[in-house]
């Protein structure tokens, strides 16, 4: 069953008002070469009716699967969904009309004009109300020219018209600024802003931490398919404050005198650090009055990480369990593993033996030249010993190795 | 059927369909003109009875499925946004089985007609000047080619719902449409091999195309209403797979 549990209003208790989209232990993973990759694990989100609700998260978080679990595009492996208090996926025609969505390409047709490729929208039920959806994203003008000639920006307006034409009470909005160049962005999101004014509750994500404070009233804070954080924007991301780190030639001075102004300073190294600063030209002034300089500046506003660090140490996801048939083939690897060598250990063991080898001929090689050394000393010896004592050492000759007293010997047999 | 109307015409305008049916008409008028240069006078009457003409429309039932199969999932096809309306895949699959079958019928029709036109024609040029199949028995002409019609046009209406089955199925559409041919080619090359033509659903194509005067004549597949039986049995059944695919598939 890929939908085992149903979301109880009880599990959310602080669900009372109304609410939009609700899930609970949502989970989804995809089965690749490397195994099963968790894109969503157990999640629990909560977005309140009306307003503008941001999933915010670095990629791969997790945010597009969630809007494609929640839209039916995707299947979850388990957990529970509602939309509009509605249990999806299986759903009736409770839905119909009550949800646009805006996830991937909306596959417009380049040749037509944005007004023929909104009557041709499954939702369109008339050109009034194509009309009034291109009138509310400030498509009126440009309904009449080709898909084909609109700017990237035209384009998610228009896709934004169409998923506003059966008037949604919930829109889903996926990453709606990706790609845009500033302009276009500002417009989309004084589009979604305004949508939001009238009443629709709009969901969407951004990887943007700066979108996500302009845009938001609430935020979900996504990272390796877990919330890590979730509340009001302003309580979860904050003022968005710069830190500045400058040099100053009396570096302790000057963090005496902004600690005087009121700033918070550290030091870090021979630099000094603000942080919370909300206009960085404020800490060059402050300085600038005691006479203080700068002779280096920079500064760093929070980051979308930096942010997600803050709110959850270690993001990072717990590795799946494996799978059974992974089990089976690490017990099936373990097994010819200990039935034959591997090439590496073959590779080892004809080293070592071949080490072993070496080593025996070099010890050879070493006691057969101490034996010639001994041999060769004790010959010397032996006619060194005639030549101090008997008649044989007097006129110098070595004193006669066994062999050469065996020689002898068999000489005297002979 | 206001869906199936937007179907249809995001259909219409897509530039899928005007290559399906340029495929066609090239077709028709390569059938026509080579007709033409080796026509045996046999007369267009002959060319009906025999199920000749209806054999030359299975390539046009051909293009029908492949026509399905782009409906389904073709660019710009839009089952995204199908769904985001209407989240339930059951009813999203049906309107595209539905609006796959209606889609076809103008460009078969305008097909065939052209076909049997066109041979018309030809038999009125080249044949005989006596020619007792284009002139003298026109009453029984124009029915035997309306029925002959009618059972192209109900084999190319199954033929673009097992496409838009595969279609949705696949997800691809370069997929499906190089699936559509290579599975039935390699489906009769495979019963080729068996010696079980029997069970051919071209040679059964042939046979429900070609009516009960080519039935009576004797085919190796059986009657033509049997034919047509297990075209519609290999059509549902198709359909059911590419629904249980389509349940469990996940869009991009």
């Amino acid at each position: 069953m890929p939908y085992p549990v149903r979301v109880n209003r009880a599990d959310h208790p602080q669900a009372a008002a109304a609410v939009a989209v609700e899930t609970l232990g949502l989970r989804k993973t995809y089965a690749g070469v490397r195994g099963r990759t968790i894109a969503v694990d157990g999640l629990d989100l909560l977005v309140p009716a009306r307003g503008v609700h941001a999933l915010l998260g670095p990629a791969k978080a997790g945010k597009s699967t969630v809007l494609r679990l929640l839209l039916g595009l995707a299947r979850a492996d388990a957990g529970a969904a509602r939309l509009l208090g509605v249990a999806m996926p299986d759903v009736g025609r409770e839905l119909a009309g009550r949800v646009g969505a805006l996830v991937g390409d909306p596959g417009f047709l380049d040749r037509l004009t944005g007004r023929r490729n909104l009557l041709m929208h499954p939702a369109a039920t008339g050109r009034e109300q194509v009309d009034l959806a291109l009138r509310q994203t400030g498509l009126a003008d440009a309904a009449a020219d080709a898909v084909g000639s609109y700017s990237l920006g035209d384009r998610r307006r228009l896709a934004l018209a169409a998923a506003l034409l059966s008037g949604p009470d919930l829109l889903i909005v996926d990453d709606p600024t990706r790609g845009l160049d500033p302009t276009g962005a500002r417009e989309v999101r004084t589009l979604l802003r305004r949508i939001a004014g009238r009443g629709t509750t709009v969901l969407m994500t951004t990887d943007e931490l700066v979108e996500a404070q302009q845009l938001a009233d609430t935020v979900t804070v996504l990272a390796g398919g877990r919330v890590v954080g979730d509340g009001p924007a302003a309580d979860v991301i904050g003022d968005l404050a710069t830190a500045v780190r400058l040099r100053v030639d009396d570096g302790d001075r000057a963090v005496a005198e902004l600690k005087a102004a009121g700033f918070h300073v550290r030091r870090d190294g021979d630099a000094v650090v603000v942080d919370g600063v909300a206009e960085p030209a404020g800490v060059t002034r402050a300085l600038a009055r005691k006479k203080l300089y700068v002779t280096e500046m920079s500064t760093r506003r929070e980051s979308l990480e930096s942010l997600v660090r803050r709110l959850a140490p270690e993001p990072e996801p717990t590795p799946a369990a494996p799978s059974r048939a992974e089990r089976r083939a690490a017990r099936q690897e373990a097994r010819r593993r200990a039935a034959r060598p591997s090439w590496r250990q073959r590779r080892r063991e004809a080293f070592e033996a071949r080490v072993a080898e070496k080593q025996a001929a070099y010890a050879a090689r070493v006691a057969a030249r101490e034996r010639a050394a001994a041999e060769k000393e004790a010959t010397r010896d032996g006619r060194r010993k005639p030549a101090q004592g008997g008649p044989g050492k007097r006129d110098g000759t070595p004193e006669p190795s066994p062999g050469s007293r065996s020689n002898d010997d068999t000489e005297e047999t002979a | 059927m206001r869906l199936v109307a937007k179907e249809l015409q995001r259909f219409a305008v897509r530039p899928a369909a005007r290559w399906v049916a340029a495929g066609m008409l090239v077709y028709v008028v390569t059938v026509v003109v080579l007709a033409a240069f080796t026509s045996d006078g046999g007369g267009l009457a002959r060319t009906v009875t025999d199920g000749e003409l209806a054999g030359y429309a299975l390539v046009p039932v051909l293009f029908a499925c492949v026509a399905g199969a782009l409906l389904a999932a073709g660019p710009n096809g839009g089952t995204r946004a199908l769904l985001t309306v209407e989240p339930r895949r059951d009813r999203v699959y049906r309107l595209r089985a539905v609006a796959a079958a209606l889609a076809v019928l103008p460009g078969v029709a305008a097909a065939y007609l052209l076909l049997a036109s066109g041979l018309w024609g030809v038999a009125l040029v080249a044949g005989p000047a006596d020619d007792p199949g284009t002139t003298t028995d026109a009453a029984g002409l124009l029915p035997a080619l309306a029925w002959s019609g009618a059972r192209v046009l109900v084999l190319a209406g199954c033929a673009a719902v097992a496409g838009a089955a595969v279609g949705a199925a696949v997800g691809r559409w370069w997929a499906a449409v190089s699936v559509v041919p290579v599975a039935l080619l390699g489906l009769e090359v495979i019963l080729a091999g068996l010696a079980a033509e029997r069970w051919s659903p071209l040679a059964h194509a042939r046979a429900w195309v070609a009516g009960p005067a080519a039935s009576d004549a004797g085919t190796s597949v059986g009657p033509w209403w049997l034919s047509g039986l297990f075209l519609l049995g290999a059509v549902a059944v198709v359909t059911t797979v590419g629904l249980l695919a389509f349940r469990r598939r996940e869009l991009r």
